[in-house]
């Protein structure tokens, strides 16, 4: 110190710098036996392993974006939470895996499918509009296979016997049902409701790419069941019928959707369960009779559990979703406690409308969507350019049903973005060169901190096993309880962390070399400078975690991984430096090692000029 | 650094037992101007590039479908894969074979396809090559997929400076700011015109990666600016060192600091690059690793002769230092004639009295205001405690 005002100050300073070192060892093992406690802990007590993501294990990534018309503001979070609950029970209803289905960004929705069994047709139309059928209704009838099931828990004894007999109205039953245009062929379009549609009518949506035809079908039921089911025109009330057509409860909701509509109708076999869970779109052609259910109804006041549902069958759609320019919630103008959805027809949808009203005046109307009827009003008079649905609505349902009529069961238009499959191969072969390519950079830099710092290398080397200890079963941690996956992109920045982990050591420990080069010894150099290291890994750490956080929060796609583990590293990085770096530094400092000119790596000169350090001291 | 050993015309050691010691006296800041000469012409060659060769863009972009065929099992050659894909009723926008051995595969890029098609081509290749169409992996992506990434990339980047000119602002002083994006805008241009250059494909993965450079090349700015805030806390208490001088040594002492940092910065970055083109040969690993390798080494070269420099021609802008430039060539010219200084000071006497309005006080970082506030002072002491006699030592050293 050339100054002689500060010739005492700095040393008063070094005396409160020798900092006791074993607090920190004993705070990071804390740390450290903490965070593998909670891993093993999370991962039940067996060796923890990150969560890998789709493109180190195998499967199908997709990204669907929202699409809106008209407008560049993205959709609101509700919208893409109401949107990401749909899809997901869409993507259920496909019969894969675990699915992982979530909002990216404003605007997008990825699903993720592990495995190589993925239906990549049936996955890509989740995001489908779904758009909006109304149908009028043939015949309907209960269907109490869910509130048996549910009964049959409880007590199996009991059956619903006498809710049965309330049968519901079979109105123009005969005639329409005689017609019977298979559902699923296709073949025979009623050409009036054609000429109109023009878009997003769902041809696309068809099943029939599946594997199954419907031969298989009749195959697996048998042909007597076959040929029984495609001659009913009712219920079938005799014992032996209902025997035969006992298989139908076996197939499957997509070999369900392949049947004709009036054979899905009328088997009694054939449960809701099994018509709400066929493909998406089953019931979407305009043009052809389809067979759906509504949602489930409480069978009793007191048991919500206890459900039961109307199984309808319908007649082609000559009114569609596009025919309805809005629709909104309003209140019955006689009853103002009552809820209603106010519907507005285009000039088009109009005629078709009153057409509609016309024809099924006294009957009722089903509105369709996504396999399901969401309401079935019946229509007491004839309109033409607006109507109005009333009902047992409460302000929700109302709500929700007037969305539906809006944009289909999505709250918005979806289109398909990006659609990556990755073999589990392929996958295994991107873990393997991404952690071959953490393995050669972590040992370069090893090698080189070795060569450049000598002994130094090995608190090197420490820091980095240390980050790692914490890295890991943190990574661990959030994949099992957040749901974290680890993706290539994510282990990119690791190795990109390796590098900046490794240069807040350089910082360091250019800054003791410069504090020695003046002559310190390295008792004295370290703690001082460690407090200017301090500062400059502070400041650079935190342009680091700003582009992390501001990558991770605003970017969309894979990088978004590799934004958040640079982030996690950089954090770690901070703690290792200050907890386990720093003490250890200060600790080999009292010792002889770090004054060992050949030894240390730190020493700017041959000889260390300490004459000329004492001389200032 | 205060020892008075390696004056010049003694024996000087070799240049990389200086940068080993930090004790090299290159005038970084003295021919700053042929360095912004130099990045100039090399922007504005790349600029032409850009503008009349273009980028290449990748399957993001363009939209379409990639297959990834592994074919260790097969004697079906690219050809044949390529031939079968035409058959199939797609057009081939690029095949190549990646990885090497048992990894060994080809990747086959074609235009945007129908999903019944998507299908049809690989039922086509897994027929041409015996792979099963399980084993072959396929990516399609539509063509506004790499437009809304990029448009999400191009706000992050936003957000991104803003933050980050705000925390340099605050930890640092409002010039350093400046001059730190100043050199980031340079960084992102010279690899976007680097990219153009020699036709590397722009992914996605590629703009995001840029960004993380950002942070990177930020981190080396951020430890020569410390290193400078350090060296010049007490210029203007003394006449001993002009501002440019002061940020000189700081260079020099930190460039040992900046090669270290930057060589083990692109080390794990080469093994990235050296596994994402060897053996996976296309994707995200190599788009991130290609795009940071080139943007740190742009980066490490910018904070070293642009940032720096930067700093120093905005400061001599502001009156303070202009008139700190004057006394100590006054000072200086008591003691001996050195041309630089002396000329500095000249042009810095005439300069205009709206300069010196322009340079409020409050633009200067507290350290530089010459009486400090009491409190401020003593946490400034302590933090840079031993740097004072620094200054004055190595610049007796450099003056000889």
């Amino acid at each position: 110190m050339a100054s002689v005002t500060g010739a005492d100050r700095p040393r008063k300073k070094i005396q409160r710098k020798r900092l006791p070192v074993a607090p920190y060892f004993v705070a990071l093992l804390l740390v450290v036996g903490i965070l593998w406690a909670a891993a093993l802990a999370g991962a039940g007590w067996k060796f923890p392993t990150p969560k890998l993501g789709l493109d180190l294990q195998g499967g199908l990534s997709m990204t669907l974006t929202a699409y809106q018309q008209g407008t560049d503001d993205p959709p609101t979070a509700e919208t893409m939470e109401q949107a990401r609950q749909i899809i997901e029970g869409r993507v259920n209803s496909t019969g894969v895996a675990e699915p992982e289905v979530y909002v990216e960004g404003t605007e997008n929705i990825v699903v993720n499918v592990a495995g190589d069994e993925v239906d990549e047709q049936a996955l890509r139309d989740v995001g489908a509009p779904a758009e909006l059928r109304f149908r009028l209704v043939t015949n309907a009838v209960e269907d109490y296979s869910a509130l048996e099931e549910a009964l049959a828990e409880e007590s199996p004894s009991e059956e619903p016997t006498d809710e049965a007999a309330e049968t519901p109205t079979e109105e123009a039953a005969s005639e329409d049902a005689g017609e019977t245009p298979s559902a699923e062929d296709g073949e025979t379009p009623t050409g009036e409701a054609t000429s109109e549609d023009t878009s997003g009518s769902g041809q696309a949506e068809t099943t029939d790419d599946a594997d199954v035809t419907i031969d298989d079908v009749w195959a697996k039921v048998g042909d007597e069941a076959a040929a029984a089911a495609q001659a009913l025109t009712a219920a079938p009330a005799d014992e032996a019928t209902m025997a035969l057509l006992e298989p139908f409860g076996e197939l499957t909701p997509e070999e369900v959707s392949l049947l004709p509509a009036n054979v899905q109708f009328f088997v009694p076999q054939i449960t809701c369960e099994q018509l709400d869970n066929r493909p998406p779109g089953a019931v979407q052609q305009p043009d052809v009779e389809v067979t759906a259910c509504s949602a489930p109804e409480p069978a009793t006041a007191d048991d919500p559990s206890l459900t039961f549902s109307y199984k309808y069958l319908l007649q082609p759609a000559t009114v569609l979703g596009s025919d309805v320019t809005t629709a909104d919630v309003g209140t019955d103008q006689a009853n103002l406690n009552q809820f209603v959805v106010n519907v507005q027809f285009s000039s088009e949808g109009a005629d078709k409308w009153s057409a509609l009203t016309n024809e099924g005046l006294g009957s009722q109307v089903a509105i369709v969507l996504d396999n399901e009827v969401v309401s079935a009003p019946t229509i007491q008079e004839v309109s033409s350019n607006s109507t109005q649905i009333s009902g047992e609505f409460t302000a929700a349902e109302a709500n929700q049903l007037a969305d539906q009529l809006n944009f289909g069961s999505l709250p918005t238009t979806f289109v398909v973005e990006t659609v990556n499959e990755v073999t589990a191969t392929l996958g295994v072969d991107q873990l393997e060169a991404g952690i071959f390519a953490m393995a050669i950079g972590i040992a370069l830099v090893i090698v080189y901190c070795f060569v450049y710092y000598r002994i130094i290398g090995f608190v090197v080397l420490g820091s980095l096993i240390v980050a790692a200890a914490i890295l890991y079963p943190t990574v661990a941690l959030l994949g099992s309880q957040m749901g974290l996956t680890m993706t290539l992109a994510g282990i990119a920045g690791f190795v990109v962390a390796v590098g900046i982990t490794a240069d807040s050591f350089v910082v360091y420990f250019e800054r003791i070399k410069e504090e020695m080069a003046g002559g310190r010894s390295a008792r004295s150099a370290v703690p001082r400078a460690w407090v200017r290291a301090r500062r400059t890994v502070l400041s650079a750490s935190a342009v680091s975690i700003i582009s992390a956080v501001v990558l991770y929060i605003l970017a969309i796609g894979p990088v978004r991984g590799f934004a958040f583990t640079l982030g996690l590293s950089t954090i770690v990085d901070l703690l290792v430096v200050f907890v386990f770096t720093h003490p250890i530094a200060e600790w080999m400092a009292r010792g002889r090692v770090l004054n060992n000119v050949h030894l240390s790596g730190l020493h700017s000169k041959a000889t260390p000029a300490t004459g000329d350090a004492a001389a200032k001291a | 650094m205060s020892t008075k050993q390696t004056e010049q015309g003694q024996k000087r050691p070799n240049v990389f037992s200086q940068l080993y010691r930090g004790e090299t006296d290159f005038q970084f800041v003295r021919h700053r101007k042929k360095f912004y000469i130099a990045s100039a012409v090399v922007i504005a060659a790349l600029a032409v590039v850009m503008f009349t060769k273009g980028f290449v863009l990748g399957i993001d972009f363009a939209g379409g479908v990639q297959y990834n065929v592994p074919v260790a099992d097969t004697s079906a050659t690219l050809e044949d894969v390529e031939g079968a894909v035409e058959g199939a009723g797609a057009e081939v926008a690029s095949g190549q074979v990646a990885g090497t051995g048992d990894g060994r595969s080809y990747v086959v890029r074609v235009g945007e396809l129908e999903s019944d098609q998507v299908e049809a081509v690989r039922t086509a290749i897994a027929d041409e090559t015996g792979v099963g169409t399980d084993a072959i992996s396929v990516s399609e992506v539509s063509a506004t997929w790499g437009a809304a990434v990029s448009e999400q990339a191009l706000i992050a980047l936003v957000v991104f400076l803003i933050l980050v000119a705000i925390f340099i602002w605050i930890r640092f002083e409002r010039r350093m700011a400046l001059a730190a994006i100043a050199a980031l805008l340079h960084d992102m241009v010279l690899t976007a015109g680097f990219y153009a250059l020699v036709g590397f494909e722009i992914t996605p993965s590629t703009i995001v990666g840029m960004l993380t450079i950002l942070g990177y090349s930020l981190y080396d700015t951020v430890v020569v600016f410390d290193k400078v805030q350090e060296n010049t806390a007490q210029l203007l208490k003394s006449r001993n060192q002009t501002f440019a001088e002061g940020v000189n040594d700081a260079i020099n002492q930190t460039l040992m600091r900046s090669i270290n940092t930057s060589i083990i910065g692109v080390l794990p970055v080469a093994a990235l690059l050296f596994v994402g083109v060897g053996l996976l040969g296309v994707g995200t690993l190599k788009d991130l690793a290609l795009v940071l390798f080139i943007g740190m080494a742009v980066g490490a070269y910018s904070s070293i002769f642009l940032a720096a420099p930067w700093l120093v021609d905005m400061a001599e802008r502001s009156a303070i230092y202009q008139r700190h430039n004057q006394k100590v060539a006054a000072k200086r010219a008591g003691e001996e004639d050195e041309g630089r200084p002396a000329r500095k000071s000249a042009k810095a006497a005439a300069a205009d009295d709206d300069r010196i309005e322009f340079a409020k006080t409050d633009e200067l970082p507290l350290e530089l205001i010459e009486e400090p506030a009491p409190a401020r002072a003593g946490a400034s002491a302590s933090r840079s405690g031993g740097s004072n006699p620094r200054p004055g030592g190595s610049k007796k050293r450099k003056r000889r």
